[in-house]
C-alpha cells in the first residue's frame, strides 16, 4: 500500500543521514564489550569511508572491506587501526583533524562527535569485527512468548506481536470476511472470489473455514498463473528479443513451465535447479528443458553489423548478477567492474563465477540457438525429444571417437614453404554459384533474384579488375599460414606448397588456431570456414597426382550436424558403385568438400582429418600441393600435419561410426517430420571445446586480463566442494547447501514481500552491507530454517504459514496513531493493503464482469490494444492482430510481451519492462491509470458487460430492483455489501447518468456505474 | 505529510501544496556567486553543496505521497528549466551537415590508410574500402563564421545561436545500444532516461499533461525503442509519455464512445464521494491521491489535447516549420514541441529516424537521400529556434540535437564491395551534436576532429561528459544526483569518468 517511494538520498559529498544506533555511553563498567561492529561501527564506515577505502577505490592504501586491510599500513606509513589503541590509529588522526587537507571524510562534512566516539571506543575495546548478518548462516531462534493468546495463529504472530509491544502497538482484530476473502484469494490466485466462492465461506461458520479457503486456494489452477508473474519478473521473460528487430521468440513454454511448476507445488531447491541446470541432471526431460529457457531471457541484438560476442557476453554478465541477485539478494553486478564495494567479494571471483556460465552453446545468433524442438501437438513431445537426445548422442559418439583417436596419434608438422591468394579463381567460383541460382529461379520479381543479380554484377566487376593481375603472397610464418592483412581478400583460394619429410603419411590434419593462441581461448578471433581442401602428389618433374580421401575426420558436435548429412550422401554415392564407404570414386569424389573446419567465433584451435585413402610416400624432391577454398570468410592461421598411422583409415570404415552416419541420417528427417517450435534453451559445448574465462578488466570484454580461470564460487561463502563434475549443475546445488546462509533467507522475505506489500528486508535485491536491516531478523531466521528444513522447500506450505497467521488476517485500517507512528507498516499492527498488480487489474475486470476465459497455457495472446503501438513491425510476428473469441478475454499472464513496445495499460500499471531481472515492482499512482481504467477499450468493454449482468437483475423489476442490482454489482466487484450511503451515492450517480444518456439506454446508464464500481480505491487495492 | 487531510483535493489545493514544495527548496537558498567567472574553480565551488545554511538536504527528492510529478527547484541555479532533444535516430553524417573536411575531398576514392582500420571494429566495412569526400558544398554563416552544409539553409540562419561540438564520441557501433547509451548513459536497457531523470529531479510545471513527452517521425521508431524514454529503475511516473500523432495523443485520452463530458464528470463525482467515504473508513492517505489523479486526468483530456494540436497555429506558423495539420512529420513534432514547450512540459524529446545513410538504398545514402532528410528538419529547427527566441523562452530551454554515432570518412563496403550509392559506415570515434539556448555559449564550436574527420584531435566529449553538462544546465551536479539501486547510489553518468564541459557554457 506505501505510496510511491522515492528514498532518500544521499550524497556523495557525504550528507550524513545515517540512523545508526546509538549506544548507551553510561554502560556498565562491569561490561567488557559495549560495541557492536555490525549495529554500530559498519554502517559509519560504510557510509563515509568505504566508498573510496574499499572494493572499489583502496585509495592511499586503506580499505574497510576486510579486518586484516583495516589493521593493515596505508600508503602513509601509518596503522590504520591498532586495537586497543585509538590515538596510535590513523583512522582517528584523519577524522579528528582540524586541517580540511587531512581530515576525513575528505572535502564533505566532517563526522558527528557521537561517530567518532564511536569509532574510539571500538578501537578501545580491541576493534572487534564481525562478518555482516546475512553472511552468517541463520540461527535457530526462540520463540517469543505471547502477549495477546487472542491473535496468536501461529509462531509468526508471536514474532510480530514481541516487536509490536516494543513498539508499543498493538495487533489489529481480523478483518471482515468478505474483505479477507478477496484479500486472500487476489493474493494467492490473482482473482478476487466469484458469488459462489463468497457465499460458501460466508456460510461457514466451522473454525476451520479460512483455512479451507487458503487451501481450496493453494489448489486452484489459478495459482500457479498468479505467483508465475513475480517469477516472470525476476526471469526478464518476454515474447522479444529486444533491441532493434525485437525479434518473435517462441519462449512461451518457459512461462508455462512456470505456472505449472507452481501449480505442482514443486519444491523451492528442483524449481531452481532445473532453470539454472536441467540439461546437466541425468536422465534429462522434457520439462527440464523448458525450465533452462530462464537464463535464454536474456535480450539479443539481431542488428546488422553487431559483433555476436560482445553482446554474447553482455547476456552471460546478466545471468551472472541475476542468479546472484534472485537467489541471494547480493549485488554481483557491483562486482562486474571491479571488487564490491562494500562486500568481501574480489573482481575476480566475478568472473571465477562466469566460468559456470560461460560454456552453454548459444552465442546471441540470430537465429536464436541452440533450441529444443518442442512438439505443438502435446502428445509427440516426448516423440521428438527422444529423437533429439539420440541425435546429440550419435553426434557425441562419433565427435568423441574422433579425439580420443586424435589424442593418441603423434601428429608431425608439415612445413608450408610458401602459399599464394588466388582471389579470381575464388571470385569466378562464387559467381557461377549465384548464377546458378539466378537460372534456377523461379520468381524473377522477387527481392532475392534482385540482389543475385546485383551481386553478379558487382562480382564481374571485381572480376574484371583484378583478371590480369599477379597472385597475392600468403604470410607464412614457421611453416604455417599466418596473414594478419586488413586487405586480405573476402574469398580466396589459398594455394599452398607443402614440404614433408615423412614416408607413408596416412592422414593430414588441417588446423586452424588463432593469431595468438593465448588469447583466443577468451577473447575469440572472427569465424571462419574452410569450404573445401583439395590436395596433390607433386614430382620433381611437376607432374601432379591428386590424392583421393577415403573420408574426413572432425572431433567437434558444433560442425557435425553439416557434414554428417554430407558424409551419407558421399557414402550412398560411393556404394552404388559397389565401393566401400571408404573408397573413393575414380572419378568427381568430393570428399575434400566434407572438410567441415569451421567456428562461427574461433576460439580454440579446431582440427579437421583429412584421410587418405592410401597412403602416400614422398620421395626427395616431391611435395604436396593444397588448396584451400573459402569463401566469404577469412583464414588467418592454419597448420598442416601428418600421420602414418592407419588408424585413421579403420575409423572411416568402422561400423559405429557409420551406423552412426546412417542413423543420425534417418532420425533427422522424423524429426522435421514432426510440426515443432523452436524454444530457445540451454545446451552446454562439448566438455573439451568450451569457451575460456579470463578477467575482464573494468568489466569490459575487449580487455581480459591474467590466466584461464577455473569455476569457483566466491570465499565469502560455504565452501564449493562438488560430489560430482565441477560445472552448472553443481553451481546450482550449491545454492541449496545446508550452511548457505541467503537462499532461504531470500525466498522466505520474497514470498513475504508479495503477500505483506514490504519485505522483512525491505531490499528484497540487496542484502549485502548496505542494503536495508531485516525488521524483523528472529522471524526471518526461523521462516528461513522452517522453509529449508522443516518445510523441506515447500513453497505452498510456506504461503500457507504466512496466510494463516492472524498477522496477515488483520484488519488494514490505517488509525492515526498507525499513520503518524508507522505508516509504511513496518511492524504490521494492522494487515496488508496493497494496490493490485497490472495483472489483477486486468484479470479482476475481466473476471467480474463475466469475460474472462480461464484457458491455460499456450502460445501468447493479442487482448485489444490501439492501433499502432509497435514503433516497429514485427518480423515474424509482423503487428498486433486483436484476438478475436475467448483469446481476447485471457488472464494478463497470456498476454504477448514485447520488449520494446510494452502492452499500455501494463506499462502504466508498473508491470516491469521484462528487460533486466527485477525483484520489486515500484507502485505509482498517476492521471494516466485513471485514463487507462476508464477509458481503454478493455475497461470500457468490461464495464459494459458488468452493466449487463446488473442489468439481468434490474430489469426484472425496474421500478423495485435499482438498489438490488446495484448491490449485486457492488458485490461482485468487492466481495461485500454496499452500505446504505455507498448505495444512496451510486444510485444517485445512475439517476444523473440516464439524464444524460438518450431516453431508454440502460445499458450506458448502468455502465457508467459499472465504471465507477472498477475505478473504486477500494477496487483496485487489496 | 497529509495535506489532503478529510478534504477533496481542488486545483487550488494542489497547486498551494506545489508553492509549498518550491518554497521549502528555496528555503535553503542558492550559492549566490557572481557568474563573471566561469573557470574550473568557479565551476567546483558551485558543485559543492552549501547545505550548513539551511539545514534541509538539497538531494532528497522525496514527494509528497502520490505526487511524483510535483515541480522541485534543483539542488543548484540552473539556467535550462526545459529540454527539447532531437535525436536523429540511424545517426547523421556530421561529414555532409557540420564537420567541414576539404582534405577528406581530395583523397575521395584513394584506399583507406591501414592505420585507420588496425585493431578497430566496424559494423559493417569489410577489407580495406575507399575514402569518400562530403556530398554537399559547405559555407560559413554568421558572425561566428560556422561551417555548415548548403543542405541547411533555414539553420544556417541561426549558427550564432548554436553551439557545435565536433568532438562527440561513443563506445558503441550498432544503433539500438548507441541509442540506449546516448539517452540514457547506458548501452543496456535497463537504465533511465536522461528525460526520466529530469523529471525526477525537477518534476513538472503543469500537472495536467505529462511532464516527459516522446515524439516519433520517420518511416519507423528508433531502434533503441522504450528504453529511449523509459524509467529504468526510477519509479515509473518518470517515463516520458510516447504521444501519437495520429488519434489521441496521449493513449487512452478520448473518452469511450458514448462516455459525453457531463456524464463523465457524473462518474467522476460518485467515484470521489465514495472513494472520501472509504478514506474515512480506512484511512489510506493513496485515497486521497487517487482522487487527485483521476481529477487530474479529468482536466488532462481537455489540455493535452489541446497542448498537441497544432491545427490552433497561424497559417503563417505551420508554413514556417513547414508542419501541416494531420500528417505524421518532424515538422509537426516540432510545432508541438514548441506548444507543449509553452505549456509547461519539462522535457521533450523528438526523434526522427532514416538518417542511416550507408548508401543500400535511395533513403540511406549521403547524397540524395540526406539531402532529403536536411529537407525534413531545416525548416521546422529554424523556425523553433526563432519562436522559441520570439518569445523570450530561448533562454531557459536546453536545445539538444544529434544521433547515437557518427559516420565514417569511409565508402561503405558491405561485404568488400562499395555499397550502390554514396554511403557511409557507423562511426563511433567522433561526430557531431549542437545546442542552444538554455545556457550554452552560442556562436561557439567545441573540439575539432583530424582533416579526414576520422579521429578527434581536440578536446573529445564523452557522452557522460554531455549528460554531465546537460545536468549542469539544469541545476544538478551529475555526481550527486542519484537514485539508489542495487547496491549503488546509481547516476545518470554511472560509474564513468565524466566531465563538465565548462567551454559549453554562456
Amino acid at each position: 500500500m506505501k505510496a510511491f517511494k522515492v528514498a532518500v538520498m544521499l550524497a556523495l559529498a557525504g550528507l550524513s543521514v545515517v540512523a545508526y544506533q546509538s549506544v548507551n555511553t553510561q554502560a556498565d563498567p562491569d561490561q567488557v564489550i559495549t560495541i557492536s561492529f555490525n549495529k554500530d561501527i559498519r554502517p559509519i564506515l560504510n557510509e563515509n569511508c568505504t566508498g573510496c577505502h574499499g572494493g572499489v577505490g583502496k585509495q592511499s592504501g586503506v580499505s574497510f572491506i576486510y579486518r586484516e586491510e583495516a589493521l593493515g599500513r596505508g600508503h602513509s606509513g601509518r596503522l590504520t587501526v591498532v586495537p586497543g589503541d585509538p590515538d596510535a590509529s590513523g583512522l582517528i588522526e584523519r577524522i579528528e583533524s582540524k586541517d580540511p587537507n587531512i581530515r576525513m571524510p575528505y572535502k564533505a562534512p566532517p563526522l558527528k562527535p557521537e561517530q567518532i566516539a564511536l569509532l574510539r571506543q571500538w578501537i578501545e575495546e580491541g576493534a572487534e569485527w564481525e562478518e555482516h548478518w546475512a553472511f552468517e548462516k541463520p540461527t535457530a531462534q526462540a520463540i517469543p512468548q505471547s502477549i495477546d493468546e487472542s491473535k496468536v495463529n501461529n509462531e509468526i504472530d508471536l514474532f510480530i506481536q514481541q516487536s509490536l509491544h516494543e513498539q508499543r502497538l498493538t495487533p489489529a482484530d481480523k478483518a471482515e470476511k468478505g474483505v479477507l476473502l478477496r484479500r486472500l484469494s487476489l493474493d494467492l490466485t490473482g482473482l478476487p472470489p466469484t458469488l459462489d466462492e463468497l457465499n460458501a465461506f460466508l456460510n461457514d461458520e466451522s473454525p476451520e473455514a479460512y483455512n479451507k479457503q487458503v487451501d481450496r486456494l493453494l489448489a486452484s489452477k489459478h495459482f500457479g498463473e498468479r505467483w508465475a508473474s513475480m517469477w516472470l519478473d525476476l526471469a526478464r521473460y518476454a515474447d522479444t528479443k529486444g533491441y532493434t528487430w525485437d525479434k518473435y521468440r517462441d519462449t512461451w513454454p518457459y512461462r508455462d513451465w512456470v505456472i505449472d511448476a507452481f501449480n505442482q507445488n514443486k519444491p523451492y531447491n528442483d524449481f531452481v535447479i532445473e532453470q539454472l541446470a536441467g540439461d546437466l541432471l541425468p536422465n534429462r526431460t522434457v520439462d527440464n528443458m523448458i525450465a533452462t529457457a530462464f537464463h535464454r531471457q536474456t535480450t539479443s541484438n539481431d542488428e546488422g553489423g553487431t559483433d555476436d560476442e560482445e553482446f554474447r557476453t553482455v547476456s552471460i554478465l546478466d545471468r551472472v548478477s541475476t542468479t546472484w541477485s534472485v537467489l541471494n539478494g547480493v549485488t554481483m553486478n557491483c562486482v562486474q567492474c571491479h571488487a564490491h564495494p562494500y562486500d568481501p567479494i574480489e573482481h575476480e571471483e566475478f568472473y571465477s563465477f562466469y566460468s559456470f556460465l560461460n560454456t552453454t552453446q548459444d552465442s546471441d545468433k540470430s537465429n536464436d540457438v541452440p533450441h529444443l524442438k518442442y512438439a505443438v501437438d502435446p502428445t509427440k513431445r516426448q516423440q521428438a525429444f527422444d529423437i533429439q537426445e539420440q541425435l546429440i548422442q550419435i553426434k557425441e559418439n562419433i565427435a568423441y571417437q574422433a579425439v580420443k583417436l586424435n589424442d593418441q596419434v603423434d601428429w608431425e608438422k608439415l612445413d608450408i614453404e610458401s602459399g599464394k591468394i588466388d582471389e579470381l579463381t575464388a571470385l569466378i567460383k562464387n559467381r557461377d554459384y549465384i548464377q546458378k541460382q539466378i537460372d534456377q529461379a523461379d520468381d524473377k520479381k522477387s527481392w532475392k533474384y534482385g540482389q543475385w543479380q546485383l551481386k553478379v554484377k558487382r562480382l564481374n566487376e571485381d572480376i574484371a579488375a583484378i583478371q590480369d593481375q599477379p597472385l597475392a603472397i600468403l604470410g607464412i610464418k614457421n611453416g604455417e599460414v599466418y596473414e594478419t592483412s586488413e586487405g586480405l581478400a573476402a574469398s580466396a583460394i589459398y594455394k599452398l606448397k607443402v614440404n614433408s619429410q615423412l614416408k607413408n603419411i596416412s592422414a593430414l590434419q588441417f588446423l586452424v588456431a588463432g593469431l595468438d593462441p593465448e588469447i583466443a581461448p577468451h577473447t575469440p578471433e572472427a569465424g571462419y570456414k574452410v569450404n573445401e581442401i583439395k590436395v596433390w602428389h607433386v614430382k620433381p618433374d611437376g607432374s601432379e597426382q591428386p590424392i583421393s580421401f577415403a573420408g574426413i575426420v572432425v572431433g567437434n558436435t558444433e560442425v557435425l550436424d553439416g557434414q554428417l548429412s554430407k558424409l551419407f550422401s558421399l557414402h550412398k554415392q560411393r556404394e552404388k558403385q559397389g565401393l566401400k564407404p571408404n573408397q573413393p570414386l575414380a572419378e568427381g569424389d568430393s570428399m575434400g568438400s566434407a572438410i567441415a573446419l569451421s567456428a562461427s567465433h574461433l576460439f580454440n584451435p579446431r582440427w579437421s582429418v583429412a584421410v587418405l585413402a592410401e597412403p602416400i610416400a614422398l620421395e626427395n624432391g616431391d611435395y604436396l600441393k593444397v588448396d584451400v577454398h573459402r569463401l566469404d570468410q577469412k583464414v588467418r592461421h592454419l597448420a598442416i600435419s601428418a600421420t602414418t598411422n592407419n588408424d585413421w583409415l579403420k575409423l572411416t570404415a568402422d561400423p559405429d561410426r557409420l551406423a552412426n552416419i546412417n542413423r543420425y541420417t534417418e532420425l533427422k528427417p522424423q524429426l522435421s517430420n514432426i510440426a515443432s517450435i523452436d524454444v530457445p534453451v540451454m545446451y552446454q559445448q562439448d566438455s573439451w571445446d568450451q569457451r575460456g574465462t579470463a578477467l575482464f578488466g573494468r568489466g569490459n570484454f575487449l580487455a581480459k586480463e591474467g590466466e584461464l580461470l577455473e569455476p569457483a564460487t566466491p570465499k565469502l561463502f560455504p565452501a564449493f566442494e562438488p560430489d560430482s563434475s565441477v560445472d552448472r549443475l553443481a553451481m546450482a546445488k550449491w545454492f541449496f547447501k545446508e550452511d548457505q546462509p541467503l537462499t532461504a533467507r531470500v525466498a522466505v522475505n520474497r514470498f513475504w514481500h508479495t503477500l505483506f506489500g514490504r519485505g522483512i528486508v525491505e531490499t528484497l535485491e540487496d542484502f549485502g552491507s548496505i542494503g536495508e536491516k531485516p525488521s524483523h531478523p528472529e522471524l526471518l531466521d526461523w521462516l528461513a530454517i522452517q522453509f529449508q528444513q522443516d518445510l523441506q522447500w515447500d513453497m505452498k506450505q510456506l504461503i500457507r504459514l504466512l496466510v494463516t497467521s492472524h498477522t496477515y488476517q488483520q484488519k488494514s485500517k490505517i488509525t492515526e496513531q498507525l499513520q503518524e507512528q508507522d505508516p509504511n507498516n513496518v511492524w504490521l499492527a494492522r494487515g496488508p493493503m496493497q494496490r493490485l498488480t497490472a495483472e489483477m487489474v486486468r484479470d479482476q475486470a475481466l473476471l467480474v464482469s463475466g469475460l474472462l476465459t480461464t484457458k491455460m497455457h499456450g502460445k501468447p495472446v493479442m487482448p485489444p490494444q490501439p492501433d499502432n503501438v509497435w514503433g516497429r513491425k514485427g518480423v515474424k510476428i509482423k503487428d498486433w492482430k486483436t484476438a478475436k473469441g475467448e483469446d481476447r478475454y485471457r488472464r494478463a499472464v497470456y498476454t504477448f510481451i514485447k520488449r520494446q513496445y510494452a502492452y499500455p495499460s501494463f506499462e502504466t500499471f508498473d508491470m516491469e519492462s521484462r528487460e533486466l531481472s527485477h525483484a520489486r515492482r515500484i507502485p505509482t499512482n498517476t492521471p494516466l491509470q485513471a485514463l487507462v481504467t476508464l477509458n481503454d477499450p478493455v475497461y470500457h468493454e468490461a464495464a459494459q458487460s458488468l452493466a449487463e449482468l446488473m442489468l439481468e437483475v434490474y430489469k426484472v423489476s425496474p421500478s423495485q430492483n435499482k438498489q438490488a442490482a446495484i448491490r449485486h454489482g457492488y458485490q461482485l466487484v468487492l466481495s461485500q455489501m454496499p452500505d446504505e450511503d455507498t448505495l444512496n451515492i451510486l444510485s444517485e450517480a445512475l439517476d444523473m447518468a440516464y439524464a444524460e444518456v438518450e431516453q431508454g439506454d440502460d445499458k450506458n446508464a448502468w455502465t457508467a456505474v459499472a465504471s465507477i464500481l472498477l475505478n473504486l480505491d477500494n477496487a483496485l487495492t487489496r | 505529510m497529509n495535506l489532503f487531510k478529510n478534504q477533496y483535493a481542488s486545483q487550488a489545493e494542489i497547486e498551494a501544496l506545489e508553492i509549498e514544495t518550491l518554497k521549502a527548496k528555496t528555503r535553503r537558498e542558492f550559492i549566490k556567486q557572481s557568474g563573471a567567472m566561469l573557470g574550473g574553480a568557479f565551476l567546483s565551488s558551485m558543485l559543492a553543496p552549501n547545505v550548513a545554511a539551511s539545514g534541509s538536504n538539497p538531494f532528497d527528492y522525496t514527494r509528497p505521497l502520490g505526487r511524483p510529478l510535483a515541480p522541485l527547484a534543483p539542488p543548484y541555479p540552473g539556467k535550462a528549466k526545459r529540454v527539447i532533444y532531437m535525436h536523429m535516430a540511424g545517426a547523421p553524417s556530421q561529414l555532409e551537415m557540420f564537420d567541414y573536411k576539404p582534405e577528406l575531398k581530395k583523397y575521395d576514392g584513394q584506399l583507406c590508410p591501414e592505420e585507420f582500420l588496425k585493431g578497430k571494429r566496424f559494423a559493417f566495412i569489410s577489407g580495406v574500402p575507399k575514402l569518400l569526400g562530403p556530398q554537399f558544398p559547405f559555407k560559413q554563416e554568421g558572425e561566428s563564421g560556422a561551417w555548415i552544409s548548403d543542405r541547411l539553409p533555414h539553420l544556417a540562419k541561426h549558427v550564432d545561436d548554436m553551439c557545435f561540438i565536433k568532438s562527440m564520441h561513443t563506445d558503441q557501433f550498432n544503433h539500438a545500444p548507441a541509442q540506449i547509451l546516448a539517452l540514457t548513459g547506458n548501452a543496456r536497457p535497463g537504465h533511465p532516461s536522461l528525460g526520466a531523470w529530469t523529471t525526477y529531479g525537477l518534476g513538472t510545471a503543469n500537472q495536467n499533461l505529462p511532464g516527459f513527452v516522446s515524439l516519433i517521425s520517420g518511416s519507423r521508431s528508433p531502434d533503441g525503442g522504450k528504453p529511449l524514454w523509459g524509467s529504468g529503475y526510477l519509479p515509473s511516473a518518470y517515463q516520458g509519455v510516447k504521444c501519437r500523432s495520429q488519434g489521441d495523443p496521449v493513449l487512452y485520452l478520448s473518452n469511450p464512445k458514448g462516455v459525453n463530458r457531463p456524464l463523465r464528470r457524473h462518474v467522476l463525482d460518485a467515484l470521489a464521494k465514495l472513494n472520501q467515504q472509504n478514506y474515512q473508513e480506512m484511512g489510506n492517505p493513496e485515497t486521497l491521491t487517487r482522487i487527485a489523479q483521476y481529477e487530474m486526468a479529468y482536466r488532462m483530456q481537455v489540455e493535452a489535447s489541446d497542448a498537441f494540436d497544432i491545427g490552433l497555429e497561424s497559417e503563417t506558423t505551420l508554413a514556417n516549420y513547414g508542419a501541416e495539420v494531420g500528417k505524421k512529420s518532424f515538422a509537426n513534432n516540432a510545432l508541438v514541441a514548441r506548444r507543449l514547450a509553452e505549456s509547461g512540459v519539462r522535457f521533450i524529446q523528438l526523434f526522427d529516424w532514416d538518417w542511416d545513410g550507408h548508401g543500400t538504398n535511395d533513403t540511406e545514402n549521403v547524397s540524395h537521400g540526406l539531402a532529403k532528410k536536411c529537407s525534413h528538419i531545416d525548416k521546422p529547427i529554424a523556425a523553433l529556434l526563432s519562436d522559441l527566441k520570439d518569445r523570450g523562452m530561448l533562454d531557459d530551454t536546453l536545445v539538444i540535437w544529434g544521433g547515437e554515432f557518427g559516420r565514417t570518412p569511409m565508402q561503405e563496403n558491405r561485404g568488400g564491395q562499395d555499397n550502390i550509392l554514396p554511403g557511409r559506415d557507423h562511426h563511433p570515434n567522433a561526430y557531431t551534436m549542437w545546442l542552444a539556448g538554455g545556457g550554452v555559449k552560442g556562436g561557439y564550436t567545441h573540439g575539432e576532429t583530424d582533416e579526414m574527420g576520422y579521429d578527434i584531435v581536440k578536446d573529445p566529449v564523452s557522452i557522460h561528459d554531455l549528460h554531465a553538462t546537460i545536468l549542469y544546465l539544469l541545476g544538478f551536479n551529475h555526481q550527486n544526483f542519484t537514485y539508489p539501486y542495487q547496491g549503488l547510489n546509481q547516476r545518470l553518468t554511472g560509474v564513468h569518468d565524466a566531465h563538465i564541459v565548462s567551454q559549453l557554457l554562456a
